[in-house]
């Protein structure tokens, strides 16, 4: 059987307070599918999200990407595999207020490996934000900045996207323009 | 990629990099102002306790026994000209007494001719009553020889020498208490910058001195006048070097003083301001704590986080420590012109000391913050917990 991208068994993540945010939870991901999980505010979206990327830990279960148990790598191991296997996209989008979007995206390359500009402007032309490359956050609307925040997921070709709640900010002309 | 994150962070958040540069520059200029004060103020203190007067007394090791006064005599034989050539050198005072006995209603009594400006330099703690002498033919008596022989200000008196045909004739302009020996004696001015036929008449019917020495202001304390002495040795120049104890105890004593004070005030404000500057840092790092934590999620190493935070710290150190060393200067500047009536120079001991420092508590404040946002876990802080 080919390896899935994404194996949750059994995982669990209990807050402090006895909170329970996820209670043994099994998934099974294959390569080359898009999935969406849905469910009412405080359901655990975005727990399940930041345990699947590594920001975060289970209190129980397991969690393996593309093959690699990423709940029982320390931190900067984790850090090195979500550079390399996963692009996330944010719902608060979270650009560098200081850096314009061609950096916001250059970002990334340059935590990945090297920058490359040309690439990185040619991935802003494919989210339609060629034009306003050398804008800052503030001056783009909610879509455009989820737009960057996308380009910014995708230029180091990752193998897994983890989008969390990619158009919850936005209006729906700006929902159309994301998807 | 690097350079270009930490300049836009520090120029787009102008709010707290004013601040953080703020407390910077007043460490760098406090750093500075003790610098140069530690650096200058022994040389300046030293040079104001000069001031008080002579620190050292040279003496001839072979003195004149016998014979006539030679033209020019008064401080100006060889080997007093290279003990004022080497004071000179040192940046020290020095004022040539030559020692002769006369007698006075056929008492004797100790007379010294010294150059007048000269002498006043070294005895500026004498209390004279009237005025010092100025020119050939006036005196100053001391307390104890004015009690003695009833001399008064303005009073007129003849030294008788020890050859009949010798005296001198002098006009008493002030009586001086001086608290030492000196009060036992009448002191007569001869320039020492007159012509050698001006010095021959100053001197004319006076015997040649039985002895001579040298009263000199040194500056730099005991060993400044280790240093003379060993330049005077080398110049074989014939003399001894002696310090005046009691003086330069007292000398030390203050300016030892004076050291420790600076010390425990550097100490005490350096670590007041390094708290200042380690609450800006850790404010900076407080306030990024999602961006640093956005840095991890986008799989940033950690070491280049806090290479980051640090590259940022030493920087913002490097501008605060120049800005610093500047207000430091001009302080420094005001300091020792309202105290010790003389200016300093910037000197780069003292930009480094404040450059050392600054940039040191600084990184040491950008790596505690870059430790402590390296602690939180990315999730939380990118909930905003």
């Amino acid at each position: 059987m080919e390896e899935a991208a994404v194996t949750f068994t059994e995982g669990s993540k209990v807050y402090p307070g006895e909170v329970k945010a996820l209670d043994r939870i099994s998934l099974r991901i294959p390569r080359g599918e898009w999935v969406a999980v849905m469910g009412p505010s405080g359901s655990g979206k975005t727990t399940f999200l930041n345990l699947l990327d590594g920001l975060d830990r289970p209190t129980s279960g397991r969690v393996r990407l593309s093959g690699t148990n990423i709940a029982g790598l320390a931190p900067a191991e984790a850090a090195v595999f979500r550079r390399e296997n996963i692009g996330l996209v944010f719902q608060q989008f979270y650009l560098i207020p200081y850096l314009t979007v061609l950096e916001n995206v250059m970002l990334a390359q340059y935590f990945h490996s090297m920058v490359d500009e040309r690439q990185a402007r040619e991935m802003l032309e494919s989210v339609g934000m060629g034009p306003r490359a050398s804008h800052l956050p503030s001056q783009l609307s909610g879509g455009e900045q989820q737009r960057a925040c996308i380009a910014r997921a995708l230029v180091n070709d990752p193998g897994i996207i983890l989008a969390d709640e990619p158009t919850g900010n936005l209006d729906e002309a700006n929902e159309e323009k994301v998807f | 990629m690097l350079v270009k994150i930490v300049g836009n962070s520090l120029l787009k958040r102008v709010r707290i990099t004013v601040w953080t540069l703020a407390t910077l520059s007043t460490c760098a200029a406090l750093v500075t102002l003790f610098a140069v004060l530690a650096v200058d103020a022994e040389k300046k203190m030293s040079g104001s306790l000069r001031r008080l007067g002579a620190n050292a007394v040279v003496y001839s090791d072979s003195e004149p026994t016998d014979g006539v006064t030679e033209p020019g005599s008064a401080g100006t034989s060889p080997e007093w000209e290279t003990v004022k050539e080497s004071a000179v050198r040192a940046d020290a005072g020095v004022a040539v007494l030559q020692g002769r006995v006369g007698t006075l209603k056929g008492k004797p009594v100790a007379v010294i001719t010294s150059d007048p400006k000269e002498l006043s330099a070294m005895t500026p703690y004498w209390v004279v009553r009237g005025r010092r002498p100025v020119s050939p033919g006036e005196g100053l008596a001391g307390k104890r020889a004015a009690a003695s022989f009833g001399i008064k200000e303005g009073s007129e008196w003849t030294i008788r020498w020890n050859r009949p045909d010798q005296e001198s004739r002098i006009r008493i302009t002030g009586v001086f208490e001086s608290g030492d020996e000196d009060e036992d004696r009448i002191f007569l001015p001869v320039s020492s910058s007159t012509t050698t036929a001006g010095a021959e008449a100053a001197t004319a019917g006076m015997p040649p001195p039985l002895t001579s020495y040298a009263l000199l202001s040194v500056p730099g304390g005991e060993k400044g006048i280790e240093l003379l002495a060993e330049r005077l040795d080398a110049g074989h120049a014939g003399v001894s070097v002696k310090p005046l104890r009691q003086i330069l105890h007292g000398e030390q004593k203050t300016l030892e003083k004076i050291k420790l004070l600076s010390a425990v005030a550097l100490l005490a404000v350096l670590s007041l301001s390094s708290l200042g500057v380690s609450a800006a840092v850790l404010a900076r790092v407080a306030e990024r704590r999602q961006e640093l934590a956005l840095f991890q999620a986008l799989g940033a190493k950690r070491r280049l986080i806090v290479l980051f935070l640090l590259y940022e710290s030493a920087i913002l150190g490097t501008v605060g420590a120049a800005a610093g060393f500047l207000l430091g200067t001009f302080m420094a500047q005001a300091v020792t012109s309202r105290i010790f009536q003389v200016s300093v120079t910037p000197h780069l001991t003292s930009f480094l000391a404040a450059l050392a420092v600054t940039v040191g508590v600084a990184l040491l404040a950008g790596g505690a913050g870059a430790r402590r946002a390296l602690k939180v876990e990315p999730a939380i802080a990118l909930r905003g917990e």
